[in-house]
């Protein structure tokens, strides 16, 4: 178990050193910028004298080196600022914004991933025929559509021509907590973002069994005369799982960023849109700390995938 | 087998379930806007949506009637002194602050004073450039408090009555008194307090027809009726206003009956909405301006002829019946026809291409071989830029372009988003703009910062110069006198069309969409002039 | 393993089928300063939203432009970012994965973890920032799509390498006395070229992909510059009466890069012919 141990101990000393690494770059890059808060703060009636005032109490005439510190340590102590814009404490922001946007995508990678799973080992085994031509189409379609655009396409399809579905928001005004609502307004957004996940995973899954089931051991298997539906399921299958996991950490942070052009077409209060507002209004400590509550999402997700190879598959060590 | 098609018929029954009606129809009113309030608090908070949702829980001294004139609110009554350096103003009584203590005049002169502080952060200090004592008050270095001036511009006679005393008789003194800009903030919650970052700012307590209730940030701003009142109790229970930043989705509100008030409709829709049942359309005058400018310093712009080609190449009238359906006027000058100061015998120069080539001639300009106008060998190209965000504006730029191209000036587009636009405006960084700019209903103080030379720093950031011109906006600012001030702001725009800085386009109409059964909306030809009349708005059902 | 490649591909049909789309994309843009039927911002105000029809194939946009020409204006501005960051990517990319599979150990990991630190990061939020920031010119939004590009290009270059650089030709070369810069350059990475281009072709769509995000977020071509992404977002107002003005620029990014992916996939087939069927 030192070895597990060790191993952690280097991962998580590694993921630190991205945090910070990523951080200041983009807060460098942020610095850098023209313009700044004070002008959305002041709005039409802007005055130069007003925006020097704005800037310091905003602490943006100190060195930047220093600001970064100081963000930097509060950071550590799970402090992440105050929106210049609003005031409000950017951890809350971000706990309030971070429920829609796990939603989205949690649904739609699950969707993808109970879909396009089953259907990824159907084309694969049925190698050759209609199953497979429509699957193969079918996914090479998905991962070329715009999310945008598709999203835009569901709502003309399922909201303007025929009134099924409501085309944005995330639930009925005045209702947020009736479930009924929050499921219709859930469908076309994880929709859109899971049916481009599913054509990635399928097409994932379909290669990677293919290959699977290619290997040696599996013919030396069929060759013992073993029967072959236990030869798939049990063999082909589980060395086929470790590149789909490997397709679902990565798409993580497609997912969790990616869902910001669908949060947007569907005026979806999350994360995403968190983000795109506070780069808009330059809103810097909102921007930092949606980047790093992501980043630290992403690497832990990443950790957890790595883990799991090892359960998967026992060759794989700690290196 | 029947379990998995009863849950598919749920399924697809809950799924075609059709819009429910909005919360509260009827005595409550929903009004969607594009974005979220800074802060509540009317001292410290600019920006425009801050002063839409300020105006219901603050009131000032006086109100605008439907004329534009000036109105009793808070305060009941004022004498003015013979030579227009004093306003004495008696307050109602039993006003009380949503929190019940009573209003009084400590709170008027405590307000004021906080505007007038250089630590507080706000560009309303401007507009009380007349009072007593504010070069002292306000100066960066050293400024003098209140207590140390021989003659106190603010003065607390009694709890009900309050004097102001000027240095210099200004007609547009009464004019500056009025919501959005000048609500009255308590004293007794925010005396010692640090405006710029006080809690008051979001949980504000005002004296007006609405109070606060509850600020869900980026969603919504739930206010309640004031029992209270002074004016009597509004007939509306709650006004909620819901933040919904995407134009298209607030549409699909205000159709599916989420949202009954909103503002600025995507122009093209307007003519579907109003022929949409349950849905009425308001439209009244506004005063922001929406105008292509230049930077005055700069060749070739310092040419008379070439500024007065611009202004000929450019159709406006089709660019409002096309693009904004209508829904401007055009513009011959900084005063919209709302204005006292507007004078409608001056025209906008006619559209008259033939006239810009001609002009451009005369200037030196030959056309080159694609087209383009050379003079010296150096190509009519310039820069717009302008603002990214604004749809009608983002229109008008590339309809501008469109006409100077065709009179073989290249105009470049250079869309910048708000914070960076913004700055390089005032840093006067730029050669051409397109951009909507609030104004007043009063000329002064917003002519005097824009035009006068002194001001290159500030509003005057085309860095416009002429002695003429700051000579009649000076007069126009020292006299208390309705009759004279017209005069000189006549002449001023008199020559400020003769000088053609800018090709002023046109003044946007303020376009409102609301539920019917509403009833008693009063748009006011000024900006964000129906939030005034929520105080009266009933729901009829009609 | 080149030999009798090319008649794999052209014999391969969905390769074809994406070599076709490609081509009349990329001819549409090449070729739209002469074959364009209007000019990309010549308005008509009384042509306004005109549905598609004899004067005007796809339609006219809010402005009275011709959906059709500006379609395919937005074909240049699409295609030279695509181009242009996929470059910037495949370089940065091959020569980084280069050097960590030939060189192994510290490069190796050294590069691995600078990949695994950009792939962290949501591609779309970085570019975001980096485009709202510093505005959306063509060099602006190719480096930073590259930036967030360049990793899984990397990690294919360097799966290549580290196969290859076991090979007895290395060995030989090495034996004789051969650079390292020598080796990798002439040995490894040539033999990795058909891996490149499979990758470059997939990467072409992705860049257009994220382009048109981009644009559709408004930092894009700035108008009257017609990008198909600022198209969709401008014809989303009138999506219930208008629906052309966001449908076919939309379709547009579909076919191109459905029309790369497709390619992709038949040249990964026809350069190795073991994994035909595989992707």
């Amino acid at each position: 178990m030192t070895d597990l141990r060790s191993y952690l101990l280097r991962r998580l000393g590694f993921a630190a050193l991205m945090l910070v690494g990523v951080s200041l770059i983009l807060f460098v890059i942020m610095q850098l910028a023209p313009g700044g808060p004070e002008a959305v703060l002041i709005g039409g009636e802007f005055s130069a004298e007003a925006a020097a005032q704005i800037r310091a109490r905003l602490g943006l005439d100190r060195p930047i080196a220093v600001q970064y510190v100081t963000w930097a340590s509060a950071a550590v102590r799970g402090d992440l600022g105050r929106s210049f814009k609003t005031g409000d404490p950017v951890a809350r922001l971000i706990a309030d914004r971070l429920g829609p946007t796990l939603q989205l995508t949690g649904a739609a990678l699950l969707f993808a991933v109970v879909v396009a799973v089953p259907l990824g080992v159907l084309a694969a085994v049925r190698r050759g025929t209609t199953w497979d031509t429509l699957g193969s189409a079918f996914s090479l379609f998905g991962v070329s559509f715009p999310s945008f655009w598709l999203g835009i396409m569901l709502i003309l399809l399922f909201s303007e021509a025929v009134p099924w579905l409501p085309p944005s928001g995330l639930a009925e005004y005045g209702h947020e907590s009736d479930v009924v609502s929050r499921v219709r307004h859930a469908i076309l957004p994880t929709l859109t973002l899971g049916l481009i996940q599913m054509a990635a995973v399928m097409r994932f899954t379909r290669s990677s069994l293919l290959e699977a089931l290619r290997q040696d051991y599996v013919r030396t298997a069929r060759a013992k005369g073993l029967a072959d539906g236990r030869v798939v399921w049990r063999h082909a299958l589980r060395n086929a799982l470790i590149p789909v996991v490997t397709v679902i950490g990565l798409s993580l942070p497609t997912l969790v960023g990616g869902a910001v052009l669908t949060e947007t077409v569907f005026a979806w209060p999350g994360l995403g849109r968190l983000a795109v507002g506070a780069v808009f209004e330059r809103d810097y400590p909102v921007i930092m700390g949606v980047n790093l509550v992501v980043a630290a999402v992403v690497i832990t997700a990443n950790l957890l995938t790595d883990l799991a190879y090892t359960v998967i598959d026992p060759r794989i060590s700690y290196q | 087998m029947i379990h998995s098609l009863v849950l598919a018929a749920l399924v697809v029954l809950l799924t075609l379930a059709g819009p429910r009606p909005g919360l509260g129809a009827g005595r409550d009113l929903v009004i969607g806007l594009g974005g979220d309030a800074t802060s509540l608090n009317p001292v410290v908070a600019t920006d425009g949506i801050s002063y839409t949702v300020e105006w219901p829980i603050f009131d000032s001294l006086l109100e605008l009637d439907a004329s534009l004139n000036v109105k009793p609110l808070l305060a009941e009554s004022w004498e003015t002194s013979r030579d227009g350096l004093t306003y004495t103003f008696k307050l109602k009584k039993g006003v009380t602050w949503h929190d019940g203590k009573p209003f009084t005049a400590r709170d008027v002169a405590f307000t004021f004073y906080s505007v007038l502080d250089p630590k507080v952060t706000t560009p309303h200090r401007a507009y009380f450039d007349a009072l007593a004592g504010f070069p002292e008050l306000t100066a960066k270095e050293n400024p003098k408090k209140p207590e140390e001036l021989s003659v106190r511009p603010i003065e607390v006679v009694d709890d009900h009555t309050v004097r102001f005393r000027l240095r210099y008789p200004s007609g547009s003194f009464l004019a500056v008194l009025v919501n959005p800009r000048a609500g009255i903030v308590p004293e007794h919650l925010l005396k010692g307090q640090d405006l710029n970052t006080a809690e008051f700012n979001r949980k504000p307590v005002g004296t007006g027809p609405f109070k606060l209730v509850e600020w869900r940030r980026a969603e919504r701003v739930v206010l309640e009726a004031n029992d209270k009142y002074h004016g009597g109790r509004p007939a509306l229970n709650r006004v909620i206003f819901r933040i919904i930043p995407d134009a298209v989705v607030l549409l699909q509100e205000l159709r599916s009956g989420g949202v009954d008030l909103m503002e600025n409709p995507p122009l093209t829709e307007v003519a579907r909405l109003k022929q949409t049942a349950g849905l009425r359309v308001l439209t009244a005058d506004n005063t922001s301006y929406t105008y292509l400018g230049w930077r005055q310093d700069v060749a070739p712009f310092t040419d008379l002829r070439v500024r007065r080609a611009l202004n000929h190449a450019v159709d406006v009238p089709s660019m409002i019946k096309e693009v904004l359906q209508g829904y401007a006027a055009p513009a011959a000058g900084q005063f919209p026809p709302s204005s006292w100061a507007y004078d409608p015998s001056f025209k906008p120069y006619p559209y008259d291409p033939a006239k810009a080539k001609t002009l451009l001639a005369e200037a030196g300009f030959k056309p080159g071989a694609d087209g383009i106008l050379t003079k010296d060998g150096k190509p009519f190209t310039f820069t717009i830029r302008h603002d990214v965000a604004n749809q009608t504006v983002k229109d008008t730029a590339v309809i501008v372009q469109e006409y100077l191209k065709r009179v073989g000036v290249d105009a470049r587009l250079e869309p910048l988003d708000w914070p960076t636009f913004v700055k390089k405006l005032f840093a006067s960084e730029f050669e051409g703009i397109v951009v909507n700019w609030t104004n007043h209903h009063d000329p002064d103080p917003f002519a005097y910062t824009i035009w006068h030379s002194s001001q290159w720093k500030g509003r005057n950031f085309a860095h416009y110069k002429n002695p003429r011109v700051d000579e009649l906006l000076e007069s126009a600012r020292r006299t208390a006198v309705v009759a004279e001030r017209k005069k000189f702001y006549g002449e001023f725009s008199k020559v400020l069309m003769e000088d053609a800085p800018y090709v002023f386009l046109y003044f946007p109409q303020q376009v409102y969409v609301t539920r019917q059964g509403y009833e008693g909306f009063v748009a006011l030809p000024t900006f964000g002039g129906i939030y005034q009349s929520l105080k009266v708005v009933r729901w009829t059902g009609k | 393993m080149r030999d009798g490649a090319l008649a794999r591909l052209l014999g391969h049909r969905r390769g074809l089928i994406g070599a076709g789309a490609v081509a009349v994309m990329l001819a549409a843009g090449v070729l739209a300063p002469v074959a364009a039927p209007y000019s990309y911002s010549s308005q008509s105000l009384t042509q306004r939203l005109r549905p598609p029809g004899r004067a005007h194939w796809l339609g006219t946009d809010g402005f009275g432009r011709d959906v059709l020409s500006r379609v395919m204006w937005g074909s240049r501005v699409s295609l030279q970012i695509g181009f242009a960051a996929t470059a910037l990517s495949l370089v940065v990319g091959t020569v980084l994965g280069g050097a960590a599979g030939y060189f192994g150990r510290g490069t190796d990991q050294a590069v691995m973890r600078a990949a695994d630190a950009f792939l962290s990061v949501p591609a779309l939020f970085l570019v975001l920032v980096v485009v709202a920031l510093f505005g959306a010119s063509l060099l602006n939004t190719a480096l930073v799509i590259a930036l967030v590009t360049w990793a899984p290009a990397a990690r294919v270059v360097r799966a290549e390498c580290l196969a290859l650089r076991g090979r007895d030709f290395v060995q030989a070369a090495r034996a004789l006395g051969a650079g390292h810069a020598r080796i990798l350059g002439r040995h490894l990475l040539l033999n990795a070229v058909p891996v490149i281009i499979v990758q470059a072709s997939l990467m072409l769509g992705q860049a257009i992909l994220i382009e048109s995000g981009l644009s559709y977020l408004g930092l894009g071509a700035q108008p009257p510059l017609p990008s198909w992404g600022n198209m969709v977002v401008e014809g989303r107002q009138f999506l219930a009466s208008a629906w052309w003005v966001a449908a076919f620029p939309g379709l547009a990014i579909f076919v191109t890069v459905l029309g790369f992916n497709l390619f992709g996939d038949g040249l990964r087939d026809a350069f190795d012919p073991a994994l035909r069927g595989a992707a």
